[in-house]
């Protein structure tokens, strides 16, 4: 029978492994060494920033910010202390130390001087308002002073009148999200200081900010032995304040969640890794019995990846937050050719052929197969490289030739080494690898063994999978925004798979830096760190100030508060009518001095007597100190120059969704003559990443799809036979999501980019079976011989993805549930399914092949 | 002859009036004067004889003065000086502990009402307090008696006027009033008037 191409090429290669073993060998060595060396010299970037691209305006946005200010956001640091005095003694000289830093610490804001705020405020509030805190002070001061008076007497108690401003006092308690009650950043309970550290590097230099924190906390501690207060400082993350001197702190800020969120991962992996290796080891064990069997798939394994380390050195040079655990994926993946082609070959054996004539066999028949399915497998991670986020696109690329070359290592090197084993015991290659005896394909009677039931297994299977299937579709009734997580299965229903936009879900529950998050938000009453819009001029300063003042509530319902350098100016209106009021206050108190007042009011007259002075003043006599919150740093390269307008959001910026329209609401601003002026920052960058995952999520889904379609109908090249290789992945995909619908599991941020692989390695189920099956064999044979493999491939493969389970982090752990489901419920359809539809086919070759027989043969016919 | 005559006599009108003003001032600020050094001194009784009583029963009550009984008045007006006496006297002596300096302007006359200002300066251990009183003095028969004083704006009389007197007889009228009167010099009967 004439050969195809690819089988003419598998025999030539499966000649070259056969005839030079030794060059095999020495070739894979040098290479070997070469890819050590290389891979030795990889280095892992850790900033974050670097993964999107450059050339995005958003990006651009956040490094002329970074550029302005130093970095965007903060390493904060919050101490806390029941005794106020203490605290903020131990915070003067916290403050000092850590900003004589001058190599890691470029500022450091504790506090800034409110007095200036303090009295002016009177021209900010509404003059109803200014007038009613009159009329209350007035009846107040009045009462004090007749009471005061020692000539006052009593003939009946009258309670003295009250002064209570709180009402007022909360509504303006803060200007620019700082207290104007006190210098210092004290939460409201005045059991907290923060101290907002700008290090001199950006937020997303992850490695810079691991080790500053370590050095801070070093420093911190020699300070709570030496310092001359008697105070006592250790870290701590309950919510509970320390009593006397003790006082406690914990880190947050952007620097430190971005720092926390990369070391969960890591962290997580570290126990996951060593479980995943276990696994995998027992269950090749499990499966051939042979201790160097397991080993050879090992050492192929990791050939593979030093080789595809050292290739990533030469092409992009480093790794990255995602490409940086592309080993460990790639060991998941690649053991598949070890598995498929050892139990090839130890089926050969049991044929009873000699070692070279069995790996020559092995190779031959197992190549083509291995091949199309790296080839399907290495596509789909070739789909990540149209995306815009370079965690992704690396990750596909690098992924793409990962798989190719582990394939190419593990069927080059196994056989190659085997048959220098066999030349020199012809019988140690069979007691190495073991023998697996010839699958009998007939039973007692010498009937075929058959899948009993096919059509009915086919007609059953399909309702029971469909049916699962339909619980991934949203239904009509299901509600717009989806089901909450949680909810009764009858609630659930409908729904379909959603997806979970809650970022924060994905993390530990234990991550410090977003308990420290919650508790600063909840004793300050502050939100998430700002974005920043920047203008060129104070006049656009001014113009983006007006879209925001008043804030329109619905038309920015994302939007908590915008500050700017305008918002220290008050509204000529209402400064000129407030002003008016304070005039005429000041002269109904003419007779009134500070120093006729009794001594315990003396104090709290000298700053009422001060604001009654206050009077309209533009935005030049704004003070310095506030000014340059708002201003560039004198480091700024001049085409930066220019003012900042920042705006707070009101919502929860781990809610992707929500984040994603606060994004879209600040992103483009708008000023009255037209111009429109942008939003930057970490929230925006995320909100744009958070876009293009679910877009490039689709897209490589799709194209895998494609591209999986097009290598099967190219090695099948009928259509039926490739879509009976494409039903496992199909079918169990379908059943993997309505699955997880039921379970009430969500696709998320971080498991989303596990479909791909999925779909990639799905495939080989059905690539496997299918060329077993076109060689001639019956369904019963394919699947003993060929599904052995494929059962214990995948089990391998699960068990490195199931061990994520057992991970610390959430978004690690539900990548580990959907790859494990996805993969689990594939090799279902493949044993159940497929080898129905096959069972279907072989009976109607098997019917045409007796009709083409009976056909050629006229002359049996007659006589009989 | 007349018109030479009349610059110099005017002249010595105005000189001879002057000790007579001189005088005349001195007789407004008197009873003042001594109502501040008797209080300072502990003595009480001697301090309330320079009180106007019925000028301050007659602020107080209004109306109601003038259809009071001449018992009611009598007693209101006992009653009243004890009770200030021995409420408000204590208070201006812990006021006075402290006092570096007692100053008055000369009073100013309108008709048989004079307002005399005063500033008394206190040092208190922590801050200074100059405290700025007016008080008013009208005549009584032959004599000035002190009114009311004003400190920092806030009418002595007026205060006790409104939070306390009207209260009172709008609960009761005279009974009501004298009733509480009798009742707080009931509850300060231990302690004497000096």
């Amino acid at each position: 029978m004439k050969q195809s191409l690819p089988q003419r090429i598998a025999h030539a290669y499966a000649s070259l492994i056969i005839r030079r073993p030794v060059a095999v060998i020495l070739i894979l060595s040098i290479l070997a060494l070469g890819s050590g060396w290389a891979a030795s010299r990889l280095t892992i970037n850790s900033n974050q920033l670097d993964l999107i691209s450059q050339d995005l305006r958003q990006v651009k946005d956040v490094k002329r910010v970074v550029d302005m200010v130093g970095g965007a956001g903060f390493l904060m640091v919050g101490i806390r202390g029941e005794d106020e005095k203490a605290l903020k003694a131990a915070t003067d000289e916290l403050a000092a130390r850590i900003s004589a830093d001058k190599e890691n610490v470029r500022t450091l804001t504790y506090k800034v001087p409110v007095e200036f705020i303090q009295q002016k405020m009177v021209l900010f509030i509404k003059t109803e308002d200014l007038i009613e805190g009159k009329r209350r002070i007035t009846a107040y001061m009045k009462d004090q002073l007749r009471r005061n008076n020692p000539f006052y007497i009593e003939l009946v108690k009258t309670e003295p009148v009250k002064l209570d401003l709180t009402d007022l006092v909360d509504k303006y308690r803060s200007v620019g999200k700082k207290s104007i009650a006190d210098d210092y950043y004290i939460s409201n309970d005045r059991q907290m200081v923060l101290l907002l550290i700008k290090p001199m590097w950006q937020g997303t230099e992850i490695d810079r900010t691991k080790v500053y924190v370590e050095k801070l906390r070093a420093d911190l501690a020699a300070w709570s032995q030496e310092n001359r207060l008697g105070v006592t400082l250790t870290e701590s993350y309950g919510s509970t304040s320390a009593k006397g001197k003790a006082l406690t702190y914990g880190f947050t800020g952007s620097y430190k969640m971005s720092l926390d969120d990369a070391d969960s991962i890591q962290q997580s992996l570290k126990p996951v890794t060593l479980l995943s290796f276990g696994a995998i080891a027992f269950i090749l064990l499990l499966y051939f019995r042979k201790p160097f069997a397991v080993l050879m798939v090992a050492a192929g394994m990791a050939m593979g990846a030093l080789f595809t380390m050292g290739f990533a050195w030469v092409t992009i040079g480093e790794l990255n937050m995602i490409t940086s655990i592309l080993a460990a994926i790639l060991m998941g993946l690649g053991e598949d050719f070890g598995v498929h082609f050892i139990t090839r070959t130890r089926l050969e054996l049991g044929e009873g052929k000699r070692y070279d004539e069995a790996l020559r066999s092995a190779l031959e028949h197992d190549a083509v197969p291995a091949f199309i399915s790296a080839i399907a497998t290495s596509g789909s991670f070739y789909a990540l490289m149209f995306s815009e986020f370079r965690g992704f696109s690396q990750f596909g690329f690098l992924a793409g030739f990962g798989i190719l070359i582990t394939g190419l290592v593990l069927l080059s090197f196994k056989p190659a080494l085997l048959v220098l084993l066999g030349r020199w015991k012809p019988e140690l290659p069979a007691k190495l690898i073991g023998v697996t005896p010839p699958v009998e394909g007939m039973d007692a009677q010498g009937h075929e063994k058959r899948i009993p039931h096919a059509k009915a297994i086919i007609a059953v299977g399909t309702a029971l999978l469909v049916v699962l299937a339909l619980f991934a579709i949203p239904m009509p009734w299901a509600p717009e925004n989806g089901v909450p997580k949680g909810q009764p299965f009858w609630k659930r229903l409908g729904a379909g798979v959603q997806f979970d936009y809650n970022t924060r879900a994905l993390l530990p529950d234990t991550q410090t830096a977003v308990k420290m998050q919650d508790e600063i938000t909840a004793r300050f009453d502050i939100s998430s760190d700002p974005v920043a819009i920047y203008t060129p001029t104070l006049e656009e300063a001014k113009k983006v100030h007006e879209v925001f003042t008043p804030l329109d509530r619905e038309r920015f319902d994302t939007i908590d508060q915008v500050v700017s350098l305008y918002s220290f100016v008050p509204p000529k209106e209402t400064a000129e009518a407030n002003a008016k009021v304070l005039a005429e206050w000041k002269e109904e108190l003419a007779d009134l001095s500070q120093d006729s007042l009794p001594p315990d009011l003396q104090e709290k007259a000298g700053m009422f007597f001060r604001m009654l002075e206050a009077r309209p003043y533009s935005v030049d006599e704004v003070p310095e100190v506030y000014r340059e919150q708002f201003t560039h740093l004198a480091s700024t390269r001049p085409e930066n120059h220019g003012f900042l307008t920042f705006v707070y959001p009101t919502v929860d910026l781990w809610d992707g969704k929500r984040m994603m329209d606060f994004a879209g609401q600040i992103e483009d601003v708008k000023t009255k003559d037209g111009a429109v002026y942008h939003g930057a920052g970490l929230p925006i960058l995320f909100a744009q990443l958070a876009k293009i995952v679910l877009f490039d999520a689709r897209l490589t889904v799709a194209l895998t799809a494609v591209w999986i379609l097009v290598v099967l109908l190219l090695d099948f090249k009928k259509l039926r036979y490739a879509m009976a290789a494409l039903l496992p992945l199909a079918l169990g995909m379908c059943v993997m999501m309505g699955i997880m619908s039921l379970l009430d599991q969500r696709l998320n941020f971080m498991n989303i980019v596990v479909l791909p692989v999925v779909l990639g390695y799905g495939v080989s189920h059905g690539v496997y079976l299918m060329h077993r099956f076109l060689e001639g064999t019956s369904p019963v044979v394919a699947l003993r011989s060929v599904g052995a493999a494929v059962f214990f491939s995948t089990l391998t493969t699960v068990a490195g993805f199931a061990a994520l389970i057992a991970a610390d982090h959430n978004g690690l752990r539900s990548m580990g549930l959907l790859a494990s489901l996805g993969l689990m419920t594939t090799l279902l359809v493949s044993f159940t399914l497929l080898a129905a539809v096959l069972q279907v086919m072989h009976d109607r070759r098997t019917a045409r092949a007796d009709k083409d027989a009976k056909a050629e043969s006229p002359g049996t016919t007659a006589a009989a | 002859m007349v018109r030479s005559l009349a610059r110099p006599a005017l002249l010595l009108a105005a000189l001879l009036a002057v000790p007579a003003l001189a005088a005349s001032d001195e007789a407004v600020a008197k009873p003042v004067k001594t109502v501040v050094q008797s209080v300072r001194y502990g003595r009480d009784k001697a301090a309330l004889q320079h009180f106007a009583t019925e000028a301050q029963g007659a602020y107080l009550l209004g109306d109601a003065w003038k259809t009071a009984t001449d018992a009611q008045r009598a007693e209101f007006k006992e009653l009243f000086k004890e009770l200030f006496a021995k409420m408000a006297f204590p208070k201006v002596r812990e006021n006075f502990k402290n006092l570096a300096n007692i100053s008055y302007d000369a009073p100013k006359l309108e008709g048989e009402t004079a307002s005399v200002a005063s500033v008394i300066l206190i040092h208190h251990p922590l801050r200074k307090q100059e405290l700025k009183l007016r008080y008013t003095v009208v005549k009584e028969g032959a004599a000035w008696r002190v009114k009311d004083v004003t400190v920092l704006g806030d009418s002595m009389l007026q205060g006790i006027r409104d939070d306390q007197i009207k209260t009172l007889m709008t609960q009761g009228g005279w009974d009501r009033l004298l009733g509480r009167m009798r009742e707080v010099s009931q509850e300060l009967k231990s302690q004497p008037l000096k």
